[in-house]
């Protein structure tokens, strides 16, 4: 190859690099800024904290519920995979700033959230509903108990794939243990509009599960 | 009666909101009183409990080993976080030194200056040329069973990682004397990779098949642990898919039978993200030929036979069987796709003693599949897949070496070029490792590809000797490999990464 061509690639590259960092320095401010980690919960100090070790425990405390949260959310491995070690990151980041989150486990459900539906908003139509399109049915047919448990399972997650992804974001935090509020802060929206959406979402949720209701009640 | 049911609507938008939120003191009395004289309304309140409690009892599974590397590993040699100086400082930079380089690009723009730059870093005139590759691996082979016994003729075809178990790996396994009668199906379970336990071989006898080698040829993690495929015969020497199903990996039995069994065989089997089994094969048609064949089950014993369209499966006569024993025609493996669906991989119109034109079949469900002729793929025979986040890999021969396609969503299918010229005649399996893609050539060697596009040589034949690679898989970071040695023994080898040095 040309040495000069060479040269001249070198440069691109670290014009790239000098341009993601900067990009990064400002994402991640905007992030702190005005993402989940700002909030007061958040803004507790602990000085005297191990960063890496807060960060191993609470890693083996919430990954598996985390990740699974994202896997129900995103129904992609990668990306529920991406979204958890960012959160991770991200917590790790908080920490070593001196700001311990005073729920670690309600601060990394919430910049998941984030991640999540911010991801969800950036992706195309296609995109959001091609899960949906994949799996637009399912058959209730086995008799098996242990294999009812399973069919009920992929009946649920379904129906959440049915969902708008803020509403069925609102009803896994819900699942989860969230108060309303506490969905309201996770989500980015007002209580008013987070109490009109999870209402919806649950009403929508339950129309999509009553005919496994009512295959029950007749296998029964 | 619309007032009526108007009322209703408004009791049960109560009942949904009071999961979450305080309601008024006016709306609470207005719900207790019409839920005390309308038990429907009752009823709807529970329900909505019952399907958040639903919700809430989705199972769940632990992030990939692969995630707790990166964000321990990374924390290790992070940077503390940048302060508020930050985001000046990378003004400064931006100015002082981005300008006058992105005005000099600008002005001395040249083909090659004006490409984007590689993600891997600072590229060089050898480096860019050179196939991405996931970190080097360093392998050995593993023991297998009693050192000290003799070795028994077998292979293994397939091996799974089983979360909080290890791995167990299956295929078959006969009398040193007649590897034809009296064979049994062969699992093998081991932690590290590095040893493993051979399951006893009680419940697992194997009648055989004509013009097939009985035994598994698919383990994925199911049921009521482990789930194995395959095929055994019946008395006349029919095959007879059979699934056997385990807590363990160490003992097994059979599963249920099935009608649609007969006649039939399996050949691999996955298990979704939504812990639905599906299990791909072939069957013989009472006209003559084999039909492309495909079983779903939720539970790894009670099974239903999905239904393929279009599927033309090979010409009367003709279900010569491959290098493992397995017929040519018909499903060789499947894969889910990211975001959802199933695409299956084999062979379809197999001629008469000619060659088999290589087909994938689609399906959103996978009890209902369709079969996605694409010219790429026709021209050769794909035996296995991998799917990642963005692209599908299907591998297998072409004409007389090996072959890899790649696809974004399985409809259409793009043969890469460019690969390792290693005299690989063909490749027999596929894995997901670190986002990267790893297959397994014959003779016995591994490709690695980052992206699936640029392939390399991963790991030189040497640990695998003159063996055949059937099956790999991986579990945190041990790699495994199985299939048989050169004296034909099921053998398995270990791998695990090599990090590279900073540079």
């Amino acid at each position: 190859m040309n040495r000069a061509i060479v040269v001249r690639h070198r440069r691109g590259v670290r014009l790239l690099r000098i341009v993601r960092v900067v990009v990064g320095w400002f994402t991640d401010q905007g992030h702190r800024d005005g993402g989940p980690g700002d909030d007061a919960s958040a803004g507790a100090r602990s000085p005297g904290a191990d960063p890496r070790a807060v960060l191993e425990a609470a890693y083996e405390a919430h990954q598996r519920e985390i990740y699974s949260f994202a896997l129900r959310a995103t129904r992609d491995r990668d990306a529920a995979a991406d979204a958890t070690q960012e959160a991770f990151l991200r917590l790790f980041d908080e920490l070593t700033a001196g700001r311990q989150p005073d729920n670690v486990r309600a601060w990394l459900y919430r910049v998941a959230s984030n991640l999540i539906l911010n991801a969800a908003r950036h992706s195309s139509a296609l995109d959001r509903i091609r899960h949906v399109l994949a799996r637009p049915d399912s058959t209730f047919e086995s008799p098996e108990r242990d294999a009812v448990r399973r069919e009920r399972d992929r009946a649920v997650q379904i129906a959440l794939d049915g969902l708008p992804a803020d509403a069925k974001m609102g009803l896994l935090l819900a699942a989860s243990g969230f108060s309303g509020r506490e969905v309201a802060a996770a989500i980015g929206r007002t209580e008013l509009a987070t109490r009109s959406l999870l209402c919806r979402a649950r009403l929508d949720l339950r129309a999509r599960l009553e005919p496994l209701d009512a295959r029950a009640d007749v296998g029964a | 009666m619309t007032g009526s049911m108007d009322v209703h609507a408004r009791i049960r938008e109560l009942a949904s909101i009071a999961q979450d939120f305080a309601l008024e003191s006016a709306e609470l009395a207005e719900l207790d009183a019409h839920l005390a004289d309308c038990p429907a309304c009752r009823d709807f309140k529970l329900a909505l409990r019952r399907d958040i409690a639903a919700v809430a009892a989705l199972p769940q599974h632990d992030a990939p080993d692969r995630v707790r590397r990166r964000v321990l590993g990374r924390v290790a040699g992070r940077r503390p976080s940048r302060s508020v100086l930050a985001p000046l400082a990378g003004l400064i930079v931006l100015v002082v030194v981005v300008t006058p380089l992105a005005l000099q690009a600008l002005f001395r723009g040249s083909p090659a200056s004006s490409q984007a730059p590689q993600e891997s870093g600072e590229p060089s005139a050898a480096a860019s040329a050179a196939p991405t590759l996931p970190p080097s691996e360093s392998w050995a082979r593993a023991v297998v069973g009693d050192p000290a016994a003799e070795p028994r003729p077998g292979s293994f075809a397939a091996v799974t990682f089983v979360a909080g178990r290890g791995f167990v790996a299956v295929g078959h396994s006969c009398p040193p004397d007649d590897a034809t009668t009296g064979c049994f199906a062969l699992a093998a379970t081991s932690v590290d990779g590095r040893s493993w336990e051979v399951a006893p071989f009680e419940g697992l006898p194997l009648t055989p098949v004509a013009g097939q080698q009985a035994g598994i040829r698919g383990v994925a993690a199911g049921g009521p642990g482990v789930v194995a495929v395959g095929v055994s015969g019946d008395r006349d020497g029919r095959p007879v898919a059979t699934v056997w199903v385990s807590p363990d990996g160490r003992s097994w039995e059979r599963g249920q039978e099935n009608p649609t069994f007969a006649g039939a065989w399996m050949n691999a089997v996955i298990r979704t993200q939504d812990d639905l089994l599906v299990a791909v094969g072939g069957a013989l048609r009472d006209a003559g030929g084999v039909d492309a064949a495909v079983w779903t089950s939720v539970d790894g014993s009670t099974w239903s036979r999905g239904g393929l369209t279009d599927g033309e499966g090979s010409e009367a006569g003709d279900a010569r069987p491959t290098h493992d024993g397995r017929p040519v025609a018909g499903l060789a493996a499947v894969v889910e796709r990211t975001g959802g669906g199933f695409v299956a991989l084999g062979a379809n119109q197999c001629s008469q003693g000619g060659p088999c034109a290589g087909a994938a079949w689609l399906s959103s469900d996978g009890s209902h599949w369709v079969l996605r002729p694409d010219p790429a793929l026709a021209e050769g025979l794909p035996v296995a897949g991998a799917s990642s986040a963005k692209r599908i890999v299907a591998v297998g021969r072409n004409g007389g070496g090996a072959a890899v396609w790649l696809t974004v969503d399985g409809t259409k299918w793009d043969r890469v070029g460019g690969l390792p010229d290693t005299g690989a005649i063909e490749l027999r399996a596929a894995v997901i490792i670190d986002d990267g893609f790893v297959a397994a050539a014959q003779p016995a060697h591994l490709w690695g590809s980052t992206d699936g596009a640029d392939w390399g040589v991963l790991v030189p034949g040497g640990p695998f000797g003159d063996g055949t690679i059937f099956g790999l898989s991986v579990g945190g970071d041990v790699r495994v490999a199985v299939g048989t040695d050169a004296a034909g023994s099921p053998t398995a080898w270990y791998g695990e990464p090599v990090e590279a040095p900073e540079p």
